[in-house]
């Protein structure tokens, strides 16, 4: 049974893979629509009939895949609250949105026609012009009327998909055969012309000639052939004031969508971030309840589980990242620079007042750094949870100021990405405390898979850098965004370094696939700030040229250029490990300078060279991650990044305004899209098979029993203090409720590698037991009845991934921590870290249940 | 020591009524919040898209009536003839308007002694000014013309076409020129006012009703099939257990 629903269940590469799929049904639907115009053929629309088709099929499936999941009860409540909410929210979204388009376009269609009304009377003067005061006889005088046709309407947005139509009563005599106005059958008298070369003239020569008797201005929709139209009709009259023909002012029908496609994009992307944002939002605050009401004298009796140092410094980032952005907000408002600009002071002191704002976001970002200091340790908890409190507040916050009156006079408050920054970083925050906080370990390992969620947390930090740099691309013009978007690009790339250094060593690199797999989850977590600071240049300098006279192909070259960069470092293989470490510190300085040029002066030659510093950097960044990727995890970091890199461009070409950015979008989807599946094509990965935990633990034949790794200990002689780092089953003391039956004693251990000491001050401790443990009640009864391992079983032969533990881990890490007390913790803790404190053995942690998919394996 | 079983855990808060509580209150008011941003954002959309369209159509009305006066009109010295010839191109002007809609309206500017004055309009036209604040009078009478007006008026006698957007009013300027003369002898004005052009109002609460019942039929569907799948679940384990 399990099995048959791990066959079912997908990975995130098979996700990744049908996603891929999704998008090139999409995108080729998209081509031919564009390539057809407003007006396709009936071939045309089953094609594009078809594609939407398979893309639908696709999401059917997924759905299929995503309801299976959620119907699991083994799947974690993370999951279950997330999805609950992503689903009700989004049937509800897409109610109003459904509903709101309707009336919408009623309202247009009501507008539209009020339009080409007033449009078609107001023309009919400047045709009188034309005209002249009779009709002419001969063929110039047809010609030359046919040629200043097009200059009725002017070359707007709005007059984009309009075209005019004119019907002339022409007596017989006077037919002026030859001309362009050859349209219409001769046999009604009526001769026509269009400016619209491929649609032509579609009214009647009935309706016409009703118009033209009743003399009236009138409003019509009807229907010719494939198209739909609205039109306005109107007689005219030459400057002798005798009635001649009739003007039509035509909309093809199907350019209602079209004229507002960006703004329904624009929309939907709201709708997704408000529902990420209340999702997200909703398990923290769900998560402070389950904190509040647990009872605290089984706490006491717990002991806390310590993350590494590692996991704090990057949720403090985005701590201080979070704390700093509304405040910058928030100094951009007049009133805040009134309290900051003094009279009296001199000139280049009142300069100085202006950088405040960059000052205290750095005086934030260092408070962060300082409370992730290691004597800070027992903070790693809280500021996970502040975190993501602070990021939800900060939304909610901003979208009041979006919305109220207050900041009106702030012109860049009121758009709509700021709200959706602060959302992103809301995710990315939680993305890191998946990984980096032990306690949500498993239940981010079922979420994302082994690993995979280090995917997307860089997934995340690019689209971070992306909205936040089209943020700061909207206040550009001050000289103190500027600098504080370089001294934050520069931030972005020191930490990311920082984190590198810090992997290099205290993970010892081997050839072994257990650390370099872990190895893989440090350097994607580090790659986050590294794809901030790249998302930041990238979005500013395609924005920039956005806002330039360069030519659409230009401009989507270098949107492009970067995700080609990040192709091409994947295909460059460095040796050693020095190459590789060297590479990755090597793009994290190249990426802190390549908005440097733009600083120097903004123009089109130095977006080319910050986009050549960026894609330099790109590339030094992806060969270094991809020759530190063992083989078969090379295809899944790229489909997982890919994925990032496509949201990335299309995200940065619609969030920087790209005018003619659909194209842009196109050929960036179309491009990276194409890529990934050649990447996947010629070589994709398979996992290294690992012990199969849950068929022996499920199945009840279980011969081989499992023994959770065992971080290789450097010092195995040596008694290590347990350091409250849990990958194995949670102490069953955690609960009150009496053992059913008592456990049998395990046997002794041949190489005791944790020795319990006692907890010097249980009570001080911030964090409670029961929020890190991973059971449910009945899950540790169950637990409690389960037969112990054997033995014999050999810790050191199975792959240690060790990232949540010694991958950042120092010296320091080894500090005694917490301890349960004697006489609760002895069966539980042989699969604990002793190095990193976090747990070690993700999957294995989540058990083999019955019934448990292994969602990213 | 460490068994494999590791079964997944429940959040632990005991008390499963606070739980539901507290997730149906979430749901509602992130619901209530949503509708309101979308609705929000979807006025706001649709406005940004209608003064957009304003400022395009009040160009475009303004480039196809700006050859409606001549300049031999406009050089008439008589007074009497002038105003006659006047009167003619307002009733010319009053066509080229829909009849009793206040969203279109225009007027043509002659400058005298140096200063910009109305020539011809159509019968909304002055009334629109001054009920949107772009044309102010004293207490003499005298009429004063808020300075973006003017100036964009000044700047399309020089031959330099222009848009004035004050709330919800949109004019453009278009000088009239002979193809003879670079210098415009006259300015037409269209004013395009996007104000009613969708007023979302007078709808939302309706949509707001619809939206709760379905979202509570949701909501109960949802908690309804969750029961059932639960339950169903533990039948099947306790039939399991049973053997």
């Amino acid at each position: 049974m399990t099995k048959k629903k791990e066959k079912k269940a997908p990975n995130v590469l098979r996700v990744a893979m049908w996603l891929s799929l999704m998008a090139i049904m999409i995108v080729a639907a998209g081509l031919v629509y564009y390539f057809a115009g407003s007006d396709p053929s009936g071939y045309e629309k089953i094609v594009i009939y078809v594609l939407l088709g398979g893309a639908a099929l696709v999401v059917l499936r997924l759905a299929v895949w995503g309801l299976g999941w959620v119907r699991n009860e083994r799947v974690s409540e993370l999951g279950l609250h997330i999805v609950r909410f992503a689903v009700i929210l989004t049937a509800v979204t897409l109610c109003v949105f459904a509903m709101m388009s309707a009336d919408y376009s009623s309202q247009y269609r009501q507008s539209a026609g009020n339009e080409l009304r007033q449009q078609v009377l107001a023309g009919r003067i400047h045709l009188q012009d034309m005209l002249g005061e009779e009709l002419g006889t001969d063929a110039p005088y047809y010609q030359e009327l046919y040629d200043k046709l097009p200059g009725l309407l002017d070359r707007s947005e709005t007059n984009a998909d309009r075209h005019v139509n004119l019907y002339l009563f022409v007596a017989p005599e006077r037919q002026p055969v030859g001309t362009a106005f050859d349209g219409m059958d001769g046999s009604s008298g009526i001769f026509a012309a269009s400016t619209n070369s491929r649609i032509g003239v579609t009214a009647s020569p009935e309706y016409i000639d009703r118009v033209y008797r009743d003399g009236q201005l009138t409003f019509s929709e009807y229907s010719r052939g494939e198209g739909s139209f609205m039109s306005a009709f109107v007689p005219v009259f030459t400057t002798a004031g005798r009635p001649v023909g009739v003007l039509e002012l035509c909309e093809p029908g199907g350019s209602t969508a079209s004229l507002f496609g960006f703004a329904a994009i624009e929309l939907l992307l709201r709708i997704v971030a408000l529902i990420a944002m209340f999702s997200f939002g909703f398990y923290g605050i769900m998560q402070l309840l389950d904190i509040l009401l647990r009872p605290r004298k089984v706490d006491r009796s717990c002991r806390v589980l310590s993350c590494g140092r590692e996991a704090a410094r990057p949720v403090l980032f985005f701590v201080a990242m979070c704390a700093g952005l509304p405040l910058m907000l928030l100094v951009h408002a007049e009133e805040m620079k009134n309290l900051i600009t003094f009279d009296f002071l001199p000139e280049w002191l009142s300069g100085v007042t202006a950088l405040l704002p960059v000052g205290l976001y750095l005086l934030c970002f260092l408070a962060g750094w300082f409370f992730a200091r290691k004597v800070r340790q027992r903070l790693t908890e809280a500021p996970s949870n502040i975190s993501l409190i602070a990021a939800t507040v900060c939304t909610l916050m901003l979208m009041l100021i979006k919305d109220t009156s207050l900041f009106d006079s702030v012109a860049f408050l009121k758009e709509w990405y700021i709200p959706l920054a602060l959302i992103a970083i809301c995710g990315v925050c939680y993305g890191i405390s998946y990984r980096t906080i032990g306690k949500y370990q498993a239940q981010s390992d079922m979420l994302f898979g082994k690993d995979k969620y280090a995917y997307l947390c860089t997934a995340l930090g690019v689209v971070t850098g992306v909205i936040l740099g089209a943020w700061l691309l909207d206040a550009s013009g001050e000289p103190g965004v500027k600098v504080a978007m370089l001294l934050l690009n520069g931030a972005s790339c020191a930490i990311s370094i920082k984190l590198l250094e810090d992997l290099d060593q205290t993970v010892d690199i081997t050839d072994r696939a257990g650390s370099r797999i872990s190895s893989l989850a440090g350097l994607m977590l580090s790659l986050v700030p590294l794809g901030i600071a790249c998302g930041f240049v990238w979005v500013y300098i395609t924005g920039y040229l956005a806002d330039s006279d360069y030519s659409v192909t230009a401009r989507s070259i270098i949107t492009v250029a970067p995700v080609v960069a990040f192709c091409f470092g994947n295909r460059l293989s460095l040796k050693s490990k020095k190459a590789q470490r060297g590479a990755l510190c090597l793009g994290g300085v190249i990426a802190g300078l390549a908005y440097l040029p733009m600083v120097w002066t903004a123009s089109p030659v130095m977006a080319v060279a910050s986009c050549g510093l960026l894609c330099l950097a790109v590339i030094f960044m992806s060969s270094g991650v991809y020759s530190a990727l063992l083989p078969n995890e090379r295809g899944g970091a790229f489909a997982g990044l890919s994925v990032g890199a496509v949201i990335g461009a299309v995200g940065g070409a619609v969030l920087s305004g790209f005018y003619a950015g659909r194209l842009a979008i196109l050929i960036a989807c179309g491009v990276t899209v194409g890529l990934s599946l050649l990447m996947l094509a010629t070589g994709f990965p398979k996992r290294i098979p690992g012990p199969d935990l849950k068929e022996g633990i499920t199945d009840g034949d279980y011969e081989e029993p499992y023994v959770p790794a065992i971080e290789e200990h450097k010092e195995p002689e040596e008694e290590k203090p347990f350091l409250g780092g849990f990958y194995g089953p949670v102490p069953v003391m955690s609960e009150p409720e009496p053992e059913p039956e008592p456990e049998p004693e395990p046997e002794p251990e041949p190489e005791p590698v944790f020795v319990p000491e006692p907890e010097p001050e249980p009570e001080e401790s911030s964090y409670d037991w029961a929020s890190v443990d991973t059971q449910t009640e009945d899950a540790m009864d169950e637990f409690a009845s389960e037969p112990e391992p054997e033995p014999e079983s050999e810790p050191e032969d199975r792959p240690a991934d060790v990232f949540g533990g010694s991958a950042f881990a120092d010296e320091d890490d080894a500090a005694p921590v917490v301890l349960p007390d004697a006489e609760e913790e002895e069966p539980q803790h042989s699969g604990y870290n002793p190095d990193g404190g976090a747990i070690s053995q993700s999957s294995e942690a989540l058990g083999g249940d019955e019934g448990f998919i292994d969602f990213g394996l | 020591m460490a068994t494999a079983k590791q079964p997944y855990r429940r959040l632990q808060v005991k008390n499963v009524w606070t739980r539901t509580i507290f997730e149906i209150v979430a749901i509602v008011f992130a619901i209530i919040f949503c509708c309101v941003t979308i609705v929000s954002a979807y006025e706001k959309t649709y406005s940004d898209a209608a003064e957009a369209s304003a400022q395009d159509n009040a160009v475009q009305l303004a480039h196809s009536i700006s050859h409606l006066v001549d300049r031999e009109a406009v050089d008439i010295g008589d007074k009497d003839r002038r105003d006659y010839v006047a009167g003619l191109y307002t009733k010319q002007l009053d066509s080229c308007f829909i009849a009793e809609d206040t969203l279109y309206t225009g007027g043509v500017y002659t400058m005298v002694d140096g200063q910009p004055v109305i020539y011809a309009e159509a019968q909304r036209y002055d009334g629109m000014l001054e009920e949107h604040g772009l044309v102010t009078r004293n207490d003499d009478g005298e009429r004063t013309m808020i300075p973006e007006m003017e100036t964009a008026l000044r700047n399309a006698f020089t031959g330099i076409e222009g848009v004035v957007r004050e709330g919800d009013v949109c004019i453009a300027f278009v000088p009239s020129t002979d193809e003879s003369d670079a210098m415009p002898y006259a300015v037409t004005a269209v004013s395009v006012v996007h104000r009613d052009s969708f007023d979302y109002n007078s709808t939302v609460s309706g949509r707001i009703v619809i939206i709760s019942l379905v979202v509570g039929v949701l909501i109960v569907g949802y908690y309804l099939v969750s029961a059932l799948i639960t339950e169903k679940n533990r039948i099947k384990e306790k039939a399991v257990n049973e053997l």
